[in-house]
């Protein structure tokens, strides 16, 4: 046994080339194995983690009656491990609130009292005027504007107990407190949405003030409602989003016991973590697609470059039995050989695929835990590899007698089991029933299973997984039929004579190799592309959902809360970088029959040229025609389609709309409109952008025609944007009050949906794996030739070839090879970009209709396949000039 | 002994002339200071054991080999180790046949009888005509279109033979051109190849460890650790011929 241990290794060692080569494929295939594994791990901690990020509160316990005590709930709480924070709040009706000096007062409203703590420590609060202090009362922006009351005046806020006046510390930003307002819910919008009266104020000065209601006095829906908001310590549950979403209801209930009876727990993250949940899912099928294919072109490549060295093997194992080596020795010599250089590709492979995981970025540091968990697959990874390529073709050869080993058979054997029985169409034709099941049944959309957790239905992974083997199969299936055609068809027409005429010859007098090498140039190509076209059209849509919400590169809202005069803002919003501003008006008050709806008034030529338009928001295709038909019509009105089928709208309908007079009266101004277009989907809003018409039409109802809002295109990128929002922010004047968002804020805001994932993180991984095996195949089909002809280009330059024309011969077959590869996987890429993009629809708003196949990523791929080549072919001259005939033609 | 000196004083012309030829392999003297010249048409047998430098020698006077010390001259013409110069001389002046017979797998038995007028830019109807020529001379003529893998271990050898002699080189140079072959087979195969060298007067060095293909020679060469020990002097050679003994390829041309 040591004998044949000791002789495996020394074959190891005595051919460096062979080791090192075989060695460096593996490397690559367990790499990104292993950089696909860590990555999909970091990520789904990542989701859960980005699920969680925007919800503020994780439990509010709520009093089930109004005698609890917040404060005495709060205390305890906060003495819980686990609790980080824990700060009551008050929530009370208030029967009015009016202006000091009485003049003025609106309809009942509601109080929330809390603490500093809770100011503090939860983003609910905030002021775009003055700041919470113990003596002073903050009000909404709409209040103040319609008390026409600002900070450092006095309001009078009377309650079923009493009323009191207070000095206004304070605006309140209403966007930033509506969760508060909607407990329960964590989403933000992101909309500047008009908040009814509400003040909030210091618990202290509430309990002693006569508005304070006494508990069980009072009677009403919710008069009193006594809060305890907490945020626990998040690093304590799970990463995984199942297994957090248990202990936090384990913990809420908890909780809930230490004060049965009295408290009821809501459990903000419930929501969030099912989210995470079906994310997590849509992570995985995303990285599977990904990933599994690029790890079946690794192992392809890896077998393939076991192959640059097959007739050394078949010679040596020849020898060995020639010499009276057992076939049990035999295989016991390329188990161990096997094993050694397994464990050599699988290190190799585990630090590459550990280090390109953490370079990738997006996902944080890979955890020890993830990378202990990422070694054994590594290893199990690199040794299947390794008995795939290393040992299964040992195991074949001895089924051949010692002659036959000798005697090189180049005619090719039988077709393989799979191409007599179809393996590859029937994958196909599989790849076709899951596709249509799975249209039938509404696409790549999570779906609830029996009322559990959200999930995704076996068979959406198995129309991909066949349509994969199947081209796989396919593609190797045509070429090995094909390749000959078309390389007598490419000869032909490319007029080759003499050498170039023998070189195509002699490639299809070698089908095999050809075949091989073209097959897995191929699907290179195509796993790349597809990785490429994918991750463009991922980051395209991404863009497209944060521009639909904008509207554009950057919106401003402004609030008639606002002392400043609006017309003041326009000029501020030219800063360097902007190319195009739009501003439209937004009546969200408006009537259509007895419902409350949003009317958007645009200026048609700015709006064209400034908001995001593709033509799949408009009905009929186009958004030219349908904008056109906007400004031709003075009274059109574009309707979404959910108005439209919700009224039964039909072209050319009349649409009559109430528009509330402005400046606060009564009454109504009505317009007659006349429906032009319908819209799929309209910048600027995901919800309420239902009724657009052209903004002269507004005029009536408005007493200037302002805008409320203000599109921005500039000629920044996404990452510069920033830097306009801020120099608008500082422009903008003093007391004059506007919301300034932009792609990357809104971005931000999206970023508890799949969307936050770093797609373009695993795309990078596999991009650039993509690259390497494209240069590994041209180089493994290179030194497969001159390792296999290495004697024959020998020959031939005794026989009077010049190196010139040996190496012409070569660079033809690399071209041929190259090229037929390429445009195969092109079309193979084309096709598996489309089924992934496919998979989006379950990621964006919009979803995608086409995939972005040209890109400089594409280029860059075709590209360094191209130079790859160049570069293989520049080394193998270098090798063939330097190769010493006499002794080439003496080996044995 | 008879130099190639004096030979060349006396205006003797040679297809072949080596003068001092040492190679080295790091410390090993494959060859040491070798003086060979072959006559024009002649043909010689170079033996000698495993190791002796034959096959150094032989890739030595055919150009693919480069001695580290003297020069050779192939058809008058001093070999100049620059890869067009060799190419031209392959192309010209030197024809091989290998041991393990050097075809082309993917190229039929005609195609590899063209390779050298191939890669010399000789025109298609040319090549054919030769091609077809040679094959009929070595007894291939139907199998033309086979490729190597359809040919005996003969018949592969045959074709070489052919190729070796296509583009009507000064001398062929084989290299253990029976090796491969059974005893039969092998004489035949040197009987064509003499004949095919005689009849166009070619000269012929055959490498052999086979006392009667040797004997199919003019003159035997016998080599030891990298010298010459027997065979060099011509005239030598001449005498030490063994009387009675006849060539199987009686109807040869070319001189003695």
């Amino acid at each position: 046994m040591s004998g044949t241990l000791f002789y495996a290794l020394r074959a190891a060692l005595r051919d460096p080339r062979r080791s090192l080569s075989v060695t460096a494929a593996l490397a690559l295939a367990v790499g990104l194995t292993l950089s696909t594994v860590l990555y999909v791990a970091a990520s789904s901690r990542s989701l859960t983690e980005a699920a969680l990020r925007p919800v503020p509160v994780d439990l509010v316990a709520h009093g089930t009656t109004d005698r609890m005590n917040p404060d005495t709930v709060a205390a305890d709480y906060r003495s819980q491990p686990g609790v980080k924070v824990a700060e009551p709040l008050v929530a009370a009706d208030v029967t009015s609130i009016a202006r000091g000096d009485g003049t003025k007062s609106t309809a009942a409203g509601r109080l929330y009292a809390t603490t500093e703590a809770f100011v503090r420590d939860f983003p609910f609060v905030t002021t775009i005027d003055g700041a919470f202090d113990n003596k002073g009362v903050l009000i909404t922006a709409s209040t103040a504007s319609q008390l026409g009351v600002t900070t450092g005046d006095a309001v009078v806020l009377t309650s079923a107990s009493g009323k009191a006046s207070f000095p206004v510390a304070g605006i309140l930003d209403s966007a930033a407190a509506e969760p508060l307002f909607s407990s329960g819910d964590p989403n933000f919008e992101g909309e500047f949405a008009v908040v009814p009266d509400v003040v909030v104020m210091p618990l202290a000065l509430y309990l002693q003030s006569p508005v304070a209601l006494v508990p069980g006095t009072v009677q009403g829906k919710t008069p009193l409602d006594p809060q305890v908001y907490v945020q626990i310590d998040r690093t304590q549950f799970s990463s995984a989003p199942a297994t957090a979403q248990k202990d936090v209801r384990n913990f809420a209930f908890g909780l809930e016991r230490r004060f049965t009876g009295q408290v009821k727990i809501t459990n903000n993250d419930e929501q969030a973590l099912n989210r995470a949940k079906s994310d997590v899912l849509g992570a995985d099928v995303i990285f599977i697609f990904l990933g599994i294919p690029g790890v079946a072109v690794a192992g392809f490549l890896a077998f393939g470059a076991t192959q640059v060295f097959h007739e050394d093997s078949r010679r040596e194992i020849a020898l060995l039995r020639a010499r009276g080596a057992a076939p049990r020795q035999v295989m016991a010599v390329a188990a161990f050989n096997a094993t050694f250089i397994g464990l050599l590709g699988s290190a190799a492979g585990f630090l590459l695929g550990w280090g390109v995981a953490s370079a990738a970025g997006g996902v944080g540091a890979v955890g020890v835990s993830e990378v202990a968990g990422g070694a054994p697959i590594a290893l199990a990874a690199g040794l299947l590899l390794t008995a795939l390529a290393l040992v299964l073709p040992v195991v074949l050869s001895l089924r051949h007698e010692i002659t036959a080993e000798r005697r090189r058979i180049i005619r090719s054997a039988a077709a393989p089991v799979w191409q007599r029985y179809w393996v590859d169409i029937l994958a196909l034709g599989l790849a076709g029933l899951f596709f249509f099941v799975t249209y039938l049944t509404g696409g790549f959309k999570p779906a609830n299973a029996e009322g559990q957790s959200i999930s995704l239905a076996f068979y959406v992974f198995l129309g991909p997984l066949f349509l994969w083997l199947g081209l796989t199969l396919l593609v190797q299936r045509l070429l090995g039929r094909l390749l000959p055609r078309v390389l007598l068809g490419s000869g032909r027409v490319l007029r080759l004579r003499g050498f170039g005429a023998a070189a195509t010859h002699d490639l299809i007098r070698r089908p095999a190799v050809a075949t091989t090498t073209t097959t897995v140039m191929a699907l290179i190509v195509g796993f790349a592309l597809s990785v490429i076209a994918f991750t463009t059209t991922y980051q395209r849509e991404r863009t497209r959902d944060s521009q639909y919400v904008v509207g554009s590169d950057i919106r401003v809202t402004l609030s008639s809360a606002g002392s400043g005069p609006a017309d003041a803002i326009e000029p501020v919003l030219l800063q360097t970088g902007v190319t195009s501003v739009s501003g439209f008006m937004r009546e969200t008050n408006a009537l259509i029959g007895a419902q409350r709806q949003t009317v958007y008034g645009i200026d048609v030529p700015s709006f064209r040229q400034t908001a995001f338009l593709p033509d799949s928001f408009f009905a009929n295709a186009s958004a030219s025609a349908t904008l056109d038909a906007l400004a031709n019509t003075p009274n059109g009105v574009l309707v979404s389609r959910d108005e439209v089928a919700k009224f039964n709208i039909l072209m050319g309908d009349s649409l009559i709309v109430r528009l509330p007079v402005a400046g606060g009266g009564a009454g109504y101004t009505e317009l007659n409109l006349q429906v032009v277009g319908t819209v799929n989907y309209f910048p600027t809003s995901s919800q309420d952008s239902d009724f657009i018409v052209n903004r002269a039409a507004m005029a009536p109802a408005r007493p200037t025609l302002l805008s409320d809002v203000y599109l921005l295109k500039t000629s920044f990128d996404a990452g510069r944007l920033a830097q306009v929002s801020d120099a608008i922010r500082r422009a903008i004047p003093a007391r004059a009050v506007a919301r300034v968002e932009d792609l990357g804020t809104a971005t931000k805001l999206d970023s508890s949906s799949l969307t936050s994932l770093n797609v373009n993180g695993l795309g990078a991984i596999e991009r650039w794996y993509g690259y390497a095996f494209a240069a590994g195949a041209i180089l493994i089909f290179v030194f497969t030739l001159m390792a296999q002809r290495r004697k024959e280009y020998s020959t031939m330059r005794a026989l009077g070839a010049s190196l010139g024309q040996v190496r012409r011969m070569l660079a033809i077959q690399a071209a041929a090879v190259t090229a037929i590869g390429m445009v195969v996987g092109v079309v193979v890429g084309m096709v598996m970009a489309y089924v992934l993009v496919k998979l989006l629809a379950i990621i964006f708003i919009i979803p995608a209709s086409t995939a972005v196949f040209v890109s400089g990523g594409t280029w860059l791929l075709l590209g360094g396949a191209a130079l790859g080549g160049v570069a293989a072919m520049a080394v193998a001259s270098l090798v063939l000039g330097r190769s010493q005939i006499a002794s080439v033609l003496r080996e044995e | 002994m008879t130099t190639t000196q004096e030979l060349n004083q006396g205006g003797e012309q040679f297809a072949i002339e080596a003068t001092e030829v040492s190679r080295n392999f790091g410390r090993f003297q494959a060859l040491q200071n070798i003086d060979l010249a072959v006559r024009k048409g002649e043909q010689v047998a170079i033996m000698g054991p495993s190791g002796c430098g034959k096959t150094t020698l032989l890739n030595i006077l055919g150009g693919i080999d480069r001695p580290d010390s003297g020069q050779v001259r192939v058809a008058g013409e001093k070999i100049v180790y620059r890869d067009k110069d060799l190419t031209r001389l392959h192309r010209t002046a030197v024809g091989f046949v290998f041991q393990g017979y050097g075809l082309i797998p993917s190229l039929t038995a005609a195609e590899n009888v063209q390779f050298t007028l191939l890669a010399g830019g000789v025109d298609v109807e040319t090549r054919q005509v030769r091609a077809l020529n040679l094959l009929g001379a070595v007894g291939l003529e139907d199998c033309a279109a086979r490729y190597p893998e359809e040919l005996s271990g003969g018949q592969r050898q045959r074709v070489a033979v052919a190729r070796s002699l296509a583009h009507s080189p000064a001398v062929v140079l084989a290299d253990e051109p029976t090796g491969n072959l059974d005893r039969d087979t092998g004489m035949q195969v040197m009987g064509v190849l003499s004949r095919a060298c005689g009849d166009r007067g070619a000269s012929l060095v055959v490498v052999t460890h086979d006392d009667e293909v040797a004997a199919l020679m003019q003159r035997i060469v016998h080599m030891k650790d990298g010298r010459v020990v027997v065979g060099n002097d011509l005239q030598l050679a001449e005498r030490l011929r063994p009387a009675g003994r006849v060539s199987p390829t009686p109807n040869r041309g070319g001189s003695r």
